[in-house]
């Protein structure tokens, strides 16, 4: 059989061919990025909105800046979609949609995902490598974050104590009585647990971002796994409860649990909750252990976070350091 | 041969405790309450160290109830160094233990009821590391404490 021997000339006709058949009708099948008005940026320090302009906005908000090959598809595919699903997390052109309280979580939250440095993420710096965050402009946001309201307890006043101990009496203590039968359930089926206070602690936790303390609690499937360094995954069954206190500050600098703020619940399950990481969240709110959640979908709200900062730890925050960790403190 | 014979005299050790370094090193501690509930928990930002205090079902009991002082009741108190948690800016965790102390409340002789203070691991918190501060102080501190909310 004779074989054709293409000329130099015939190859890259033949390429430009490929190009104008394949590519150019693919230039037209990139969805639309749209820049709406959007309602209300924040109102941050120039230092701070300067950082967060050049390393988040082109996926965190409506004043997205497309370089020239972001929008050559089949890439401009993957950018439109990044910057949706961007968007749908948080929108810097939105921000005044959000509580005050939200506002101020979210920030934490993004500080974390920078210093963590899981963002601005990799495959964005390989081609926008100004959005890189630097050392200097960590300090900066971090400088930030601290400075915003309601990170400090509230003080010994009679009022904090009167709640306090409102809260008590309202409580059943230690399974005086026990909790309110039915338990309170959350929308994606996590009940509240009973018992936890027999389990063992496995950690204590002081948070300066939202002025809270804690208590973990792990059940003797959860401090196996601990203990044996079974952690990622963790098995099916552990449970954790984490008791969340708000902070109160006594005369002598001290820092104890004032009123009760919430229980938040993880169960391991990996038929049950294949979504979130095989873990069932759920928070219960105040003396009435309130489920948070309008629709089952706030536990993405939690997994998201759980994933991005302790994914190698089994999407658990709060276990103990290993020794080897705590030798370096 | 000697060596090998040394070699595997070590390693037995190891063996036997199940305590190689690499293995401590890369474990987790979790203080062991014996039974024990918690009370409640505070920080001394001052000093950087975090604390919760255990106490048995009798010492629960009378906490809630502030009764004072009850023969039978022990109590925990167990302090952490606080560190920052390497998995969120934001939060603190506890760290190695730095001091674990019980205070026991005895039956009542002619009256009197002995309260037995106890430090059973580590040094004084800093707290109250003050040598004019008697151990019967540090107990009172310890029982003076009340308890957290719990639903």
């Amino acid at each position: 059989m004779k074989t054709k021997n293409w000329s130099v000339l015939q190859k890259i006709g033949a390429l430009a061919g490929v190009v104008l058949v394949i590519f150019l009708p693919l230039q037209f099948t990139t969805p639309e990025i749209t820049l709406p008005r959007g309602t209300g940026k924040p109102e941050t320090p120039e230092k701070v909105t300067s950082i967060l302009k050049r390393a988040c906005y082109d996926c965190h908000s409506n004043e997205t800046k497309l370089k020239w090959f972001d929008k050559i598809a089949p890439a401009s595919w993957a950018v439109s979609s990044d910057i949706a699903k961007a968007r749908s997390r948080f929108n810097f052109s939105d921000w005044d949609k959000l509580s005050p309280r939200d506002q101020q979580v979210l920030l934490w939250k993004i500080v974390n995902a920078v210093i963590a440095g899981k963002m601005p993420l990799k495959s964005y710096l390989l081609l926008h490598p100004e959005a890189k965050i630097t050392v200097a402009d960590i300090e900066t946001l971090k400088k930030y974050v601290n400075s915003l309201p309601n990170n400090k307890p509230a003080s010994d006043s009679a009022a904090v104590v009167a709640a306090m101990t409102a809260d008590q009496e309202r409580m059943n203590y230690h399974g005086k009585g026990g909790p309110v039968i039915p338990l309170p359930v959350a929308l994606n089926g996590v009940s509240y647990v009973t018992g936890y206070q027999n389990w063992q602690v496995i950690s204590t936790t002081s948070r300066f971002d939202n002025n809270t303390m804690r208590i973990v609690y792990g059940n003797d499937i959860t401090v196996r796994a601990i203990q044996e360094n079974h952690i990622n995954p963790f098995p099916n069954g552990a449970t954790i409860v984490k008791v969340v206190w708000n902070k109160i500050a006594d005369k002598e600098g001290m820092i104890r649990a004032g009123s009760f703020n919430a229980a938040q619940v993880m169960i391991k399950d990996e038929k049950k909750y294949p979504r979130t990481g095989g873990w069932g969240f759920a928070i219960f709110n105040g003396p009435k252990l309130v489920p948070t959640g309008k629709t089952a979908l706030f536990e993405n709200d939690c997994f998201n976070c759980h994933k991005l900062q302790a994914s190698d730890n089994g999407f658990v925050f709060n276990i103990p350091l290993k020794n080897s960790e705590l030798a370096k403190k | 041969m000697k060596n090998k014979f040394l070699l595997f005299g070590v390693m037995a050790l190891f063996a036997a405790c199940g305590h190689s370094p690499e293995a401590q090193s890369e474990k987790r501690e979790m203080f062991a309450a014996g039974g024990q509930k918690v009370i409640t928990s505070f920080t001394d930002e001052k000093h950087g160290t975090m604390s919760i205090l255990y106490g048995n079902a009798i010492a629960l009991r009378n906490v809630l109830d502030n009764t004072g002082k009850v023969p039978g009741e022990a109590f925990t108190l167990v302090t952490w160094q606080q560190i920052p948690n390497p998995r969120w800016y934001g939060t603190n965790i506890n760290g190695n233990v730095k001091s674990v102390e019980t205070v026991s409340i005895l039956a009542s002789v002619h009256g009197d009821i002995p309260v037995v203070y106890n430090l059973v691991k580590g040094s004084l918190p800093e707290a109250y590391k003050d040598p004019k501060i008697s151990s019967r102080e540090q107990a009172d501190f310890i029982l003076s404490q009340r308890p957290s909310v719990f639903p």
